[in-house]
């Protein structure tokens, strides 16, 4: 029975393993130039910086010109992979079958419906999660390498920074692909199965975002009104505003005028209309990973019911 | 003919009018939102000076917290729209009659293959075009609101403005096409037309520098052209009389740095004869034209899949 | 060339090897052809070929004198063996489809001939009907270019005795009333017999007997007698053989020699003692 899953999805988990290869050797060279760029090059001692002094400024902008936006672009690779292993190996794999007619072939031997649909997926799941274990392993190594050069000075709760990091992008893939197994095998066309996996691809990992600030109380945090509370880059911002000096809060309006009426340099005349602090109520960044934990529960979750969904609908299909 | 066309290309062109409308309906929304919140925090005034210091340091944090991820949306879904429509509306153009035995029907009645091709090819090319078209004015407009001023070379940025983001749908669709009457099998056309067309935006994108003459721009020592022209790579020091210094001069800056203590460094490297820094670039102001060079090299690239549909339909049963 | 559909030195090779090859024949007009030949002999490769389909990779083919080249001509109509329909439309527009895509098209001649075969819904999707039905969709839509050479690639394998029976007589009768050639692959020799004139029989890719089928039986005798006698005069196209008595399958045999009893064979034995030979060389 492995056999046979393996031998229908040959085409595609060779490619899987042909890609991995070429993308996981791209990675590691990349990796290795860039440390090369580092270590040869002036940004090796402006590796942590207060504040970047005048000297480092020029061959950090240099540094970041020719790695910021790659490392960016291994982020998104690692966020568009669970999107492309619903579409080509989630969508197709009960889709085809239903739409050559060839799981009747499936139903009518002595193999259960339900042990035909468990091995069939694990067919493709297994080396798909593996692969991308691998390369999101590659990428987050090449990432920390660059230390606070790189994408990740902007801390754990950057868009792409989230998403492609930690337990969430196996979650969300598992997620996908078992989306996208369901899907397929609801419309049984392969084309309608992709194009309705992207389009819940994308809203799901908008709502992987959106919902970030719906599962944990946040800490408030005061700041003085000259700089905001730790910045926005190393904690998830819930909310930020002004507050009094007995900690009532200012509404946004009420913040505008102010702004509007103290047009000169320096805070004293927002400390005159009242203003004492900045706050914002955050998720410290030590605390990302029980967010992934959540998210990634939430992911796993979804995809055992769309297993049932799925054997649900096999189950009635002729 | 027409009638035909729209019948079997129903659902397609259906999801492409209904993007259109979501498009049409949230992107107006966002960017009336953003022009709101930009003028309320006064950005106008941040833009271009003191961003890191004073009361701009809020402004510009709490507006880049909210729109930051909706810009970069934005801007990421353009730049994929026409990869997506290759790959979802390109490949199976032909693949799936093919693969389904269809193309038989059409071939062996009045009209001839050329015509088979071409008018589905319209069918689905032109409204992916006009969404294409649509979604890159919808986006550009969303984006100026919220000051967006990275200069026109950036690669998120070159990608969606002028005639890139129709170009690139024109070559993504023939390419889909072409990989589907190569194959003659959806999924596997499918992949190809993504993965070429990523590698063919990727190639173009590297060879921008290689596309127009390059213009040699005199900077200070340490000075960095912030204008945001497409630098070509070309970059070293000239001395006194304006002449290149030779590499090993320029190996020889390389100790005087490590040497000198930082705030002589300058002097150091004026010892060593070099007075000015130098960059070979692109213009800000050639822009447009290395759009149009790019658009032709899709436009042309796309009439050769064309052709190649074409022999490759004229071959097969 | 004359003749409603003739060929001279026709192949095709494929990359498994030669499908069609050699092949010469000269069909007359009005005339309904059977396409016989065991499976995998070039019968769909010939009748793609005529079709403008597939491309021959040697040798012409010509229909009422005008070359067929890489296009259907406009005279022929086509029924493919995998009946090539858009399975999410319905019959109506399916019709509708097929008439956007012709010059010359009559929507009478298909309600027509789809009222003929009784029970084709037009509000059905195509997807839905019965594969019998799906078949006489495909013939009505063929006739409906109104051809005047109609290629039947096995139109009757579907269909339920009743509904080929409809079939065939709706064949004859476009053939009676426009004057239509068809060509039709069937391996139902039976039904064959009742409405063909003509016989092309083909193996491996070439042709075995191509003429008018009376002509054909009168030039073969089936000649029975004991295993043990010598072979009579004449080219022996087959021979079953037990302890006993050997059945001898013969052509162009001058008289029937002492010793055994012979007869003119009927369609179905003479296509089975080619069908056998065929399998002899084969193995």
């Amino acid at each position: 029975m492995i056999w046979v899953a393996w031998r229908q999805q040959r085409a595609q988990l060779i490619t899987l393993a042909v890609v991995s290869l070429v993308v996981g050797t791209a990675l590691a060279m990349l990796h290795w130039l860039m440390l090369d760029d580092l270590h040869s090059a002036e940004p090796a001692g402006c590796w942590i910086q207060q504040g970047i002094s005048a000297d480092c400024r020029k061959p950090v902008a240099e540094f970041q010109n020719r790695w910021f936006d790659l490392m960016k672009v291994g982020q998104v690779g690692i966020i568009a992979l669970p999107g492309l292993i619903g579409l080509f190996l989630g969508a197709p794999m009960f889709a085809r079958d239903l739409e050559q007619g060839t799981h009747v072939l499936a139903f009518t031997q002595s193999v259960g419906r339900a042990r035909w649909m468990v091995t069939k997926l694990l067919v493709g799941l297994v080396p798909a999660l593996s692969m991308l274990l691998v390369l999101q392993w590659l990428v987050s190594r090449w990432l920390v390498s660059a230390r606070d050069l790189g994408p990740l000075i902007t801390g754990p709760y950057e868009p792409l920074t989230f998403v492609s990091a930690n337990v969430t992008p196996l979650a969300f893939t598992l997620f996908v692909f078992c989306l996208g197994a369901f899907l397929g095998a609801l419309t049984r066309r392969t084309l309608s199965g992709m194009t309705i996996t992207l389009g819940v691809f994308v809203a799901g990992w908008a709502a992987l975002l959106s919902m970030r600030t719906v599962w944990f109380p946040p800490v408030r945090v005061l700041s003085d009104l000259d700089y905001s509370p730790s910045g926005p880059e190393v904690v998830l911002s819930y909310r930020t505003g002004y507050v009094g000096a007995q900690g009532q809060e200012f509404g946004r309006d009420q913040v505008n005028a102010i702004m509007r009426a103290c047009d000169q340099p320096g805070y004293d005349c927002w400390r005159g209309h009242g203003l004492a602090h900045q706050f914002a109520d955050v998720l410290p960044a030590a605390d990302a990973w029980k967010l992934h934990l959540v998210e990634g529960s939430v992911c796993v979750a979804l995809a055992a019911a769309l297993v049932i969904g799925t054997f649900w609908v096999l189950r009635g299909r002729v | 003919m027409f009638w035909l066309m729209w019948r079997r290309y129903r659902p397609q062109l259906i999801v492409l009018a209904s993007l259109l409308v979501l498009g049409g309906l949230v992107l107006p929304l966002l960017t009336s939102l953003v022009a709101e919140d930009f003028r309320t925090l006064h950005l106008d005034q941040c833009a271009g000076q003191a961003q890191y210091i004073g009361p701009c340091v809020q402004r510009v944090q709490a507006f880049s917290a909210t729109w930051n991820f909706w810009l970069e949306a934005a801007r990421i879904g353009l730049l994929t729209l026409p990869v997506l429509l290759g790959m979802f509306l390109g490949a199976p153009l032909v693949a799936r009659e093919l693969e389904q035995g269809t193309h038989v029907l059409g071939f062996t009645q009045s009209i001839s293959r050329t015509r088979w091709l071409l008018t589905r090819l319209a069918v689905i090319l032109l409204p992916s075009l006009l969404l294409t078209v649509a979604a890159q004015w919808l986006v550009l407009r969303f984006l100026l609101a919220a000051g967006d001023d990275r200069g026109p070379y950036y690669w998120t940025r070159f990608g969606i403005s002028d005639l890139a983001p129709a170009s690139y749908t024109l070559f993504a669709i023939l390419l889909g096409t072409f990989a589907g009457a190569l194959l003659r099998r959806t999924l596997p056309a499918m992949v190809v037309s993504l993965t070429a067309t990523v590698a063919a935006r990727v190639t173009l994108d590297a060879l921008h520098p290689f596309l127009l003459p390059r213009r040699r721009l005199v900077t200070e020592l340490g000075g960095w052209p912030a204008d945001g022209s497409l630098m070509t790579g070309v970059r070293g020091y000239l001395d006194a009389q304006g002449q290149v210094l030779p590499q090993e001069a320029v190996t020889a800056l390389h100790d005087c740095r490590q040497a000198a203590p930082s705030t002589d460094q300058w002097a150091c490297w004026h010892e060593h004869g070099a007075v000015h820094g130098f960059v070979d670039v692109i213009p800000v102001a050639e822009a447009g034209t290395l759009h149009l060079v790019e658009a032709s090299i899709f436009a042309g690239l796309a009439v050769l899949l064309f052709l190649g549909t074409i022999g490759l339909l004229r071959r097969k049963v | 060339m004359d003749g409603a559909l003739s060929c001279s030195g026709l192949g095709k090779k494929f990359r498994r090897g030669w499908a069609v090859r050699d092949c010469s024949f000269e069909l007359p007009e009005g005339k309904v052809v059977a396409l016989v030949g065991p499976n995998g002999a070039g019968k769909s490769t010939l009748l793609g070929m005529a079709a403008g389909l597939i491309r021959p990779t040697e040798g012409e083919l010509w229909v009422h004198g005008t070359p067929v080249r890489n296009r259907t001509h406009p005279d022929v109509a086509f029924l493919a063996q995998s009946r090539p329909l858009y399975r999410d439309f319905t019959v109506r527009e399916q019709i509708k489809a097929a008439r956007a895509m012709n010059d010359r098209w009559s929507d009478e001649r298909v309600t027509e001939i789809l009222d003929l075969l009784a029970g084709v819904d037009p509000k059905a999707k195509v997807g839905e009907l019965s594969a019998g039905a799906r078949s006489q969709l495909a013939i009505a839509l063929a006739l409906g270019r109104l051809p005047k050479v109609l290629l039947l690639d096995e139109p009757l394998s579907d269909l339920d005795p009743l509904a080929r029976d409809e079939t065939l007589r709706l064949v004859m009768t476009e053939v009676a009333d426009r004057g239509t050639t068809v060509v039709m692959s069937s391996h139902l020799l039976g039904d064959l017999r009742e409405v063909c004139d003509h016989l092309l029989l083909i193996d491996k890719g070439h042709v075995q007997v191509d003429g008018d089928i009376e002509d054909v039986l009168a030039e073969h005798r089936i000649l029975v007698g004991p295993a043990d006698s010598p072979e009579p005069e004449g080219t022996l196209v087959s021979a079953t053989r037990t302890e006993r008595q050997a059945t001898l399958l013969m052509r162009d045999t001058v008289s029937v020699p002492d010793g055994w009893a012979g007869t003119e064979p009927d369609l179905e034995s003479l296509v089975m003692g080619y069908l056998r030979a065929a399998r002899g060389r084969r193995d």
